[in-house]
């Protein structure tokens, strides 16, 4: 399958940060998440996707185009939620709805009534008056909507109460159900994380650390209970604590317990959350 | 045509926003104006060389002033100054030249009503001038001001698009501009042995054809070149 | 939702588990001929696995039989042969016996160590019924 956006080599420098090389490519029906520890630049990776900036080097492809080039249609096919909602402030939800999907030839103006109605919307007040969850609410309200292609969501639920994140999480399963579409998140809640990404994309102070499928990434790793630690380092090892190994590299550690008579009492996999924790160590 | 047509309806979003509070200002501007221009009978008879800088001030600096500070430029994360419409337009489907344009719309309504009524008070305000100018050596006298209000005031206009800057440089620049208008003041005064207006007046009294051509030229000049430049920064600068 | 509960601490590969318990599901009557799905990306949240592997699932699924899609429709229940129904449950109780046996031997007990239990919890069960 074609891919939709193709990060290739992406690097961009800023005053005391610098992101990439970066390479990731987006194919339609995923959903990619992007996690890090704050400041690993995964806001400014998505901004460069939208040409908000230019990179010092690598190129981003959109549906073929190239995102830093004159024709910027391709911005049709692109919706960006963005982390910091900037410029909103001075109008109501009922005037941004106006501007906003004046600009989507597919606006889907049933959903948006959806939206607002579930999740309590007022309309008729500035946008800058709303608390923070009321204007994430606002945002993806006029987001999901837009029907567009590729869905970019930085931070949607920080400020989301549950139940808010649980329909947020449906509609979202809904919409990526309705047509062939994908999805690029980046979250700090483990259970988006969970439930919504089929790839992770890790990133650790502005480098890539890998791009994995989630089941491949939950199997790569395994916990040991042993009835002894061997002296020497296990091939494999990530940590050890106690009577418990954790291993990168199961079938390295497998095959040498096996080799050295260790005897496994128990295994286990390990939860995702801990896992992009030994990553982003 | 397309593109003016949507930078229009975008500009409507902005100016729609705060209509009330513009009406205000402009009524707030024409008191301004009014009792500032009571004096001009004086600069008329001795040169009083002050009233150029506050005119240029009141003709060109306060309408951008006018604007509502939410939509005024403003320093964002880190270094980077912008006006927030053009982040947020750049996060829809809407090209650069689009945005430009809708700045350039929102710039002129804030200006042109502005200054237009300021030279329309000058011919109530003060008889002398009134005495001294034809119709249209007044035509002439309303292009060249206009054509000063393009070439400078659209600067500002072109600035909002804004770009990653250190705030020691910002204050630095900004001391040079004030400089360099002083410098700009004294040399005109020392060289014309008269006031920026009076200068003006005397132009398009004795060129008037001449004057209104020179300015047509100049407002469809700095109008371009005003918007080219903006468009490149906003290419340039990271939105970061 | 579907009552599959997936183990995380199993080697089995995730997309062998969906396969078997579906196909147990269906074998046992639970889930009849024409039953729709759940979408591939509803049951990857439900499940919380990715799109990839339960893609993966269903398509074996649906190679073997056992579900079809209608295109547009979603994906439904098959009607399938009673052959097949046999051999799902053949296979699912000799695998939980193959599974006891493992625990048995790693405990060092003979063959017929094990049988006399197995014989003593049918007598238990017949008892308790």
């Amino acid at each position: 399958m074609p891919s939709w956006i193709e990060i290739n080599g992406l690097q961009k420098s800023l005053d005391d940060f610098q992101l990439g090389p970066i390479s990731l490519a987006i194919e339609p029906g995923t959903i990619t998440a992007l996690v890090g520890n704050n400041g690993s630049g995964k806001s400014t990776l998505l901004k460069l996707v939208m040409n908000l900036a230019n990179a010092d080097a690598g190129t981003i492809e959109v549906f073929g185009e190239t995102a830093a080039g004159k024709d910027e249609s391709w911005k049709q096919k692109l919706a960006f939620h963005p982390q910091k909602i900037i410029g909103w402030d001075a109008y109501t939800g009922t005037t941004l709805k106006e501007m906003i999907s004046s600009l989507y030839g597919e606006w889907d103006e049933a959903l948006f009534e959806r939206m607002v109605g579930l999740f309590d919307i007022p309309l008729d007040k500035r946008f800058g008056k709303l608390s923070q969850g009321m204007q994430q609410k606002l945002s993806l309200a006029l987001a999901l909507p837009r029907n567009t292609e590729v869905l970019i969501l930085d931070e949607p639920t920080a400020f989301l109460d549950i139940p808010s994140k649980r329909h947020f999480m449906d509609l979202l399963i809904d919409w990526m159900d309705a047509k062939e579409r994908a999805v690029i998140i980046t979250s700090h809640q483990t259970d988006d994380l969970r439930k919504l990404a089929d790839y992770i994309f890790v990133m650790r102070d502005g480098k890539a650390i890998g791009h994995y499928e989630k089941e491949a990434l939950l199997e790569s790793y395994r916990r040991y209970w042993l009835d002894r630690l061997p002296d020497g380092s296990v091939p494999g090892e990530m940590s050890r604590d106690r009577q418990q190994i954790i291993s990168g590299d199961p079938a390295a550690t497998e095959h040498y317990f096996a080799v050295q008579n260790i005897t496994v009492i128990d295994h286990a996999a390990l939860d995702l959350e801990e896992i992009i924790d030994l990553l982003l160590k | 045509m397309h593109t003016w047509k949507q930078a229009a309806w975008l500009a409507g979003f902005e100016l729609k926003a705060r209509i009330k509070r513009s009406l205000l200002m402009l009524a707030f501007y024409t008191i301004v104006g009014f009792i500032f221009l009571t004096s001009f009978d004086n600069y008329l008879a001795d040169n009083f060389y002050a009233f150029d800088l506050l005119f240029l001030l009141l003709f060109i600096m306060f309408p951008a002033w006018m604007k509502p500070k939410i939509f005024q430029m403003q320093k964002m994360d880190g270094d980077l100054w912008t006006v927030p419409a053009v982040i947020m337009l750049q996060q829809l489907p809407v090209p650069k030249a689009v945005i430009v344009k809708s700045r350039f719309i929102i710039h002129s309504v804030y200006s042109f009503p502005y200054q237009l009524m300021l030279l329309v008070m000058l011919l109530v305000v003060s008889s002398s001038f009134r005495e001294m100018i034809t119709p249209l050596s007044y035509t002439a006298f309303v292009a060249i001001w206009l054509a000063v209000s393009v070439a400078l005031g659209f600067a500002m206009a072109a600035s909002e698009a804004g770009g990653t800057f250190d705030t020691k440089l910002l204050a630095k620049s900004m001391i040079y501009l004030v400089l360099g208008v002083a410098v700009f003041y004294a040399a005109f005064q020392w060289l014309a042995d008269e006031g920026l207006i009076y200068w003006t007046i005397g132009m398009a009294q004795n060129w008037p054809m001449l004057s209104i051509g020179v300015s047509l030229l100049t407002i469809y000049a700095g109008w371009n070149y005003w918007q080219r430049v903006m468009k490149k920064d906003i290419e340039k600068a990271d939105y970061l | 939702m579907l009552p599959i509960r997936l183990s995380k601490e199993s080697r089995e590969p995730i997309y062998h588990q969906i396969e078997k318990q579906l196909k147990a599901l269906i074998a046992g009557g639970h889930l009849t001929a024409g039953t729709p799905l759940p979408s591939i990306r509803a049951l990857s949240k439900d499940l919380e696995i990715s799109v990839i592997t339960i893609r993966r699932a269903y398509q074996d699924l649906e190679a073997q039989g056992f579900i079809e899609t209608a295109h547009g429709k979603g994906t439904y229940v098959a009607e399938i042969k009673d052959v097949l129904k046999q051999e799902v449950k053949t296979a699912s109780v000799s695998e939980s016996f193959e599974r006891a046996i493992e625990t048995a031997r790693s405990y060092d007990y003979s063959d017929e160590e094990m049988t006399a239990i197995f014989h003593a919890i049918l007598e238990k069960r017949k008892k308790g019924e």
